[in-house]
C-alpha cells in the first residue's frame, strides 16, 4: 500500500475524493519520506503531480463507488483472533450474524432506512472466529500508532478463505479481537483471493467497533468522506454517522448511527432529482424541506443547495427525530458548508457545532452578506421546516486603481489614497476589503455597492516606523461577486530621511554686566540618508545666528556662530532656546541657552610677603588669600616676577565672596646674602584686575667662624663671638635661645667640620 | 685574677727593687721598705648615657694632664689654661672612652675628676645633666 499526498485540486480531476473512491488511476509524482500519521504503512509516499483515470488492470470491474448506491451490496463480516489472543471476542459471532442483518438496527434495516428503501445489503453476513497467523504487534505497531492493513486484510481473508467465496460480496468487514492502535478503518481496498483479483469496499475493525463504527467505515466503503464541525475536528459534529455521532447509546449495540447528511445522500443517488432544491442567484424562495430520516410523501425538499460565489455552496437540511435520528441533539435545520467535504455551518464560532449556533429554528435568519445569501427559518411543519432562501444578484469588482503606489520620506506618513470599488455587476455587492501587512489600514473594511455604484476606501500608509525601502503589500476585496476575490498590489517606497544632529554644549553662561561673552559655536550635521535643509532661530533677542540656515548633504556638518549681545540686559538670569527646524523627521532639534549677567567680579589679595633667611636656606611659605569681593564668578591667574617666587596654584575661579589660599614660597637656594624683592599679580575679569603683592626676601649672610673660636666661647675660655654670631648658632642648632654644645655640633655639621669617623670597637672602656 | 696576678709581679718587682736599691741608695738604711715608683701613662674618661649623645662639654681635673685626644673618632676642641683640662667632645655618637689623657703616674687615677659641663643629643637637643655619666678610668 502506497500513501499518496494529493490535493483537492488534483482530486477534482477525478471527481473529487468522493468521486475517486474506489476508481483506478494512474498518478506520477515524487517519492518522499512518509509522514507519521495514523494509517501511513509505508515508509515512503507519492507526492502526486498529476492523476487521471485509468482502466482496471486486472479487466475486473471494481465496485462503483461514489454513486449511485443502489440495490443489493452484501457484504461478509470476517472475524480474526490474533494468535496471541486466542480466545478473546469482543462479540460472539450471533453478534455480528445480527449487526448485519435486516431487523433493527441491523445494518441491512439502517441502510435501507438511509436510502429510502433504495439499496441494502441484504445477504451479508458474518463468519469466526478465525486465528490469525501471527500475535497482534506483527500487524500493529501500538508505539507509532500504525497498523499493518495490508497484512492485516490479507491474512484474515486468507484464514478464513475455506469458508468463504469472496467475490460473491462488494464488500469486506474485517473484525480483529483487539484494538488497531485506536482506529478502525474504512474505504476501498483490492484483494486477490478465490481466483479473482478486485476491488471490495473494506473496513478494518477494532475490537470495540459497535454499530455506529461499523456503518460509519462501511459509509466510507460506499464512497462517503467525513463531515465535522468548522474547527479543524473530524469527529465533533453529532449530526451525521460520518463524523462523531454519539448521541444514541445502546446497551446492547452500543452508540448506535444517526443518519448521513442531506450531501452524502446525494453523493450516494438517494435524494430525487425533485427533493432537491437549488437555489439561484436572484432568487428568493420558501420551500417546505422534508427531514432527512424519512422520504416523506414527496411535495416537499429533502435539501436545498446554495451556491456561493467562490464555487462551493451550501446545503440545508431539516433534522428531526425520526427513525435513527431519533437522538440527534435536538430538531432543527441544519446547513452546511460544502467544499472537499461537508462541514457544519456554525456562526457562534465556539467549537461546539452541535449546539443552539449551528441549529437554526424558526424565526432564525442565518446571513452570508459576503455571498448574498440568506436562509430564514420561517416555520416548523409536522415533518420538517419551512424556510425562504434567497440570493442576491452577484455583483462585479473592479478595483480603481488597479495598484497603489505611495512614496514617502522614512519617519513620515504619505498622504491616503482613495481605491474606489466598482460595482459592475447585475447585483448588489456587499464586499469586504483586508490587507496583509501591518502598515497598511483602510478606512473601512466592508460595505455595499449597489449594482453599477461604487463605494470609496481610503487607504492609509503608516510608514513612520519603516526603514528605508520598498514594502509591497495586497489588499483583499471579497465578496458576492461571480469575480470575488479581487486582490490589489500596495507598494510603499521609502526613502532615507535627513537626520538633524547638534554638536554643542548647551549655552550656560555668566557674563559681567555690559560685557558681551564670547561667541558660541554650534556644528549642524546631516547624519541621514538624504539632502537636509535647516534654519535656525532665537527666541531672544540677545541671541543671534551668523548664518541662521543651509543645506547639507548626508553625513555633512557645518558650524555656525551665536552671537550673545548683553546691550540693555540689566543684572539677572536670561533663558532662551535656539531650535533649529529642518526637513529630518527628527526636527526640531534645540538648544537652551541659560544666561547670568553679574555684577563684576573684584580680586582682593591678602598676606604678607617678608621672608629672611640665611644663605642657601628656605624660609617657611606664606598664605596669599585670594578673594573675589565683586559680583558674578572671578576667574583669576596669578604669576610672580621672579623665579625664587614659587606659587602653589596658579588660577582659578571665585564666585562672589569665595576665596582662595596659596602658599608662597620664597626659594633661597640660589639667592646671595642680601635684600630681594618680588611682585605677585593676579589678574581676572574684573574691573580691578590686576592686582599685585610685593614680597621681600632677606638674605643673611652666614658669619665666618673658627672652629677654634667657636670652642673657646662655648667653654668660656674666649667671648669672641658676637651676639648675632651667638644667634646664629643657636638659630642653625637647637634654637633653645642658649648658644650650647647643641648649637656648636649642628654648625660643625653644617660646616662640614664633624668627623664621621665611628669609635673603634677597641677603644671603648668600661667605666 | 687580679689577685694572684699582683703578688706575682710583686715578687718581680721585688727582687728587682732590691738590687736596685743597693746599687743606687747607698747603705743609710740598707734594710728600709721600698718606694713605690710612678707610673706614667693615660688615663681615659668614660661615658655612659640611656640618650644616644652627640656632645658634650667637661671638665677633667688632676695634676699634670698632658696630651688630651679624643677617642672613638670623635672630635675634641680643649682647653688647659685654668690648670684643668676643659674639653668640646663631638661626635656621630658618644659611648664609652670618648676622651684619654696622659698623667705621671696612673696609679692615681683617684685623684683625677671629670665634671660634666653640658650636653646635647644626636639631633643637637640638649640633655640634662643626670641622665650622662662620665668617670675617670685608666
Amino acid at each position: 500500500m502506497v500513501a499518496l499526498r494529493v490535493t483537492d485540486g488534483q482530486l477534482r480531476v477525478v471527481g473529487g475524493a468522493e468521486g475517486a473512491n474506489g476508481q483506478y488511476v494512474e498518478v506520477a509524482g515524487s517519492w518522499h519520506a512518509a509522514r507519521k500519521t495514523p494509517g501511513a504503512t509505508g515508509d515512503r509516499e507519492l507526492e502526486v503531480s498529476s492523476i487521471r483515470y485509468s482502466i482496471d488492470p486486472t479487466g475486473a470491474s471494481p465496485p462503483a463507488q461514489g454513486a449511485p448506491i443502489t440495490g443489493s451490496h452484501p457484504w461478509v463480516t470476517v472475524l480474526c483472533r490474533f494468535s496471541d489472543l486466542p480466545t478473546s471476542e469482543p462479540h460472539p459471532l450471533s453478534w455480528y450474524q445480527d449487526l448485519m442483518g435486516g431487523t433493527e438496527p441491523g445494518v441491512d434495516h439502517y441502510w435501507r432506512e438511509l436510502s429510502y428503501d433504495q439499496a441494502n445489503v441484504a445477504g451479508s453476513g458474518a463468519l469466526g472466529w478465525y486465528d490469525l497467523p501471527q500475535p497482534h504487534s506483527y500487524y500493529v505497531n501500538d508505539s507509532t500508532g500504525v497498523s499493518n492493513l495490508q497484512l492485516l486484510k490479507e491474512d484474515c481473508a486468507a484464514v478464513a478463505d475455506a469458508d468463504i467465496y469472496y467475490p460473491d460480496f462488494v464488500g469486506i468487514n474485517f473484525q480483529f479481537n483487539e484494538d488497531l492502535a485506536g482506529f478502525s478503518w474504512g474505504g476501498s481496498s483490492s484483494l486477490n483471493i478465490d481466483g479473482v483479483f478486485r476491488n471490495y469496499r473494506m473496513t478494518w475493525m477494532s475490537d470495540w467497533a459497535d454499530h455506529v463504527t461499523f456503518t460509519h467505515e462501511m459509509g466510507h466503503g460506499f464512497g462517503l468522506p467525513h463531515s465535522s464541525g468548522p474547527y479543524g475536528a473530524v469527529y465533533d459534529s453529532n449530526w451525521d454517522v460520518m463524523s462523531g455521532a454519539w448521541t444514541n447509546y445502546d446497551s446492547f449495540w452500543g452508540w448506535l448511527a444517526p443518519h448521513t447528511i442531506s450531501w452524502h445522500k446525494d453523493i450516494l443517488g438517494w435524494i430525487p432529482g425533485d427533493r432537491i432544491y437549488d437555489a439561484t442567484e436572484g432568487s428568493s424562495q420558501t420551500i417546505t424541506l422534508h427531514r432527512l430520516g424519512d422520504l416523506g410523501a414527496g411535495g416537499d425538499y429533502l435539501m436545498a443547495r446554495i451556491p456561493r460565489t467562490d464555487g462551493t455552496f451550501y446545503t440545508v437540511e431539516a433534522r428531526q427525530f425520526e427513525g435513527y435520528d431519533v437522538n440527534l441533539p435536538a430538531q432543527a435545520v441544519i446547513m452546511h458548508h460544502i467544499t472537499s467535504r461537508a462541514f457544519v455551518v456554525d456562526p457562534d464560532n465556539n467549537g461546539n457545532p452541535d449546539d443552539a449556533g449551528a441549529r437554526w429554528l424558526p424565526g432564525e435568519t442565518f446571513t452570508d452578506a459576503e455571498n448574498g445569501i440568506t436562509v430564514a427559518v420561517e416555520s416548523e411543519t409536522a415533518t420538517g421546516y419551512m424556510v425562504t432562501i434567497a440570493v442576491t444578484e452577484p455583483g462585479h469588482i473592479v478595483l480603481d486603481p488597479s495598484s497603489l503606489s505611495f512614496v514617502t520620506q522614512q519617519g513620515t506618513d504619505p498622504v491616503a489614497q482613495t481605491l474606489t470599488i466598482e460595482n459592475t455587476g447585475t447585483g448588489e455587492l456587499q464586499w469586504t476589503a483586508s490587507d496583509d501587512v501591518m502598515w497598511l489600514e483602510l478606512g473601512a473594511s466592508s460595505g455595499t455597492a449597489a449594482a453599477s455604484g461604487s463605494s470609496e476606501v481610503n487607504v492609509i500608509v503608516s510608514a513612520a516606523d519603516l526603514p528605508p525601502g520598498t514594502w509591497n503589500g495586497i489588499i483583499t476585496v471579497e465578496g458576492n461577486a461571480d469575480n470575488a476575490p479581487q486582490t490589489l498590489p500596495v507598494s510603499v517606497e521609502v526613502t532615507a530621511a535627513p537626520v538633524i544632529t547638534l554638536v554643542g554644549e548647551p549655552i550656560d553662561l555668566e557674563v559681567v554686566i555690559g560685557v558681551d561673552p564670547p561667541v558660541h559655536e554650534v556644528v549642524v550635521r546631516n547624519e541621514g540618508g538624504n539632502e537636509l535643509t535647516w534654519s535656525a532661530s532665537s527666541d531672544v533677542e540677545w541671541m543671534t545666528f551668523t548664518r541662521g540656515s543651509g543645506t547639507l548633504a548626508p553625513g555633512a556638518s557645518e558650524t555656525d556662530s551665536i552671537t550673545i549681545s548683553v546691550d540693555g540686559l540689566a543684572l539677572g538670569d536670561y533663558a532662551g532656546t535656539l531650535t533649529f527646524t529642518g526637513n529630518a523627521p527628527n526636527s526640531p532639534q534645540t538648544l537652551d541657552a541659560m544666561l547670568s549677567v553679574v555684577e563684576s567680579p573684584s580680586i582682593a589679595l591678602a598676606g604678607t610677603f617678608e621672608f629672611e633667611a640665611y644663605e642657601g636656606d628656605s624660609p617657611a611659605p606664606e598664605t596669599l588669600t585670594v578673594s573675589n569681593d565683586g559680583g558674578g564668578t572671578l576667574s583669576w591667574s596669578v604669576s610672580a616676577d621672579e623665579a625664587w617666587v614659587n606659587l602653589s596654584a596658579t588660577a582659578g575661579t571665585l564666585v562672589s565672596g569665595g576665596n582662595a589660599t596659596l602658599q608662597v614660597t620664597a626659594n633661597g637656594s640660589s639667592l646671595a646674602a642680601g635684600t630681594h624683592t618680588a611682585v605677585i599679580t593676579v589678574s581676572g575679569n574684573a574691573d580691578d584686575s590686576p592686582q599685585t603683592a610685593d614680597v621681600v626676601f632677606v638674605i643673611v649672610a652666614r658669619p665666618d667662624m673658627a672652629p677654634q673660636d667657636v670652642a673657646d666661647h662655648l667653654m668660656g675660655v674666649s667671648t669672641t663671638l658676637s651676639a648675632s654670631e651667638l644667634e646664629y648658632l643657636d638659630d642653625i642648632g637647637n634654637r633653645n635661645g642658649d648658644f650650647d654644645v647643641g648649637d656648636f655640633r649642628a654648625w660643625l655639621q653644617m660646616e662640614g667640620l664633624m668627623s664621621r669617623v665611628a669609635p673603634a670597637a677597641g677603644e671603648e672602656v668600661d667605666p | 685574677m687580679k689577685m694572684r696576678g699582683t703578688r706575682a709581679l710583686r715578687g718581680v718587682l721585688f727582687s728587682f727593687a732590691v738590687g736596685s736599691l743597693f746599687v743606687g741608695c747607698g747603705g743609710d738604711d740598707p734594710t728600709g721598705p721600698p718606694e713605690p715608683q710612678p707610673q706614667p701613662g693615660e688615663l681615659r674618661v668614660a661615658l655612659a648615657s640611656g640618650t644616644p649623645v652627640g656632645g658634650v662639654v667637661l671638665t677633667v681635673t688632676g695634676p699634670a694632664i698632658t696630651s688630651p685626644a679624643a677617642s672613638g673618632g670623635a672630635q675634641l676642641y680643649y682647653d688647659q689654661s685654668g690648670g684643668a683640662l676643659t674639653a668640646v667632645v663631638t661626635g656621630t655618637s658618644l659611648s664609652g672612652e670618648i676622651l684619654r689623657f696622659t698623667v705621671p703616674d696612673v696609679a692615681q687615677v683617684a685623684g683625677y675628676e671629670v665634671s660634666l659641663q653640658e650636653a646635647a643629643g644626636t639631633s643637637n637637643q640638649s640633655l640634662a645633666s643626670s641622665g650622662v655619666q662620665l668617670s675617670v678610668v685608666r
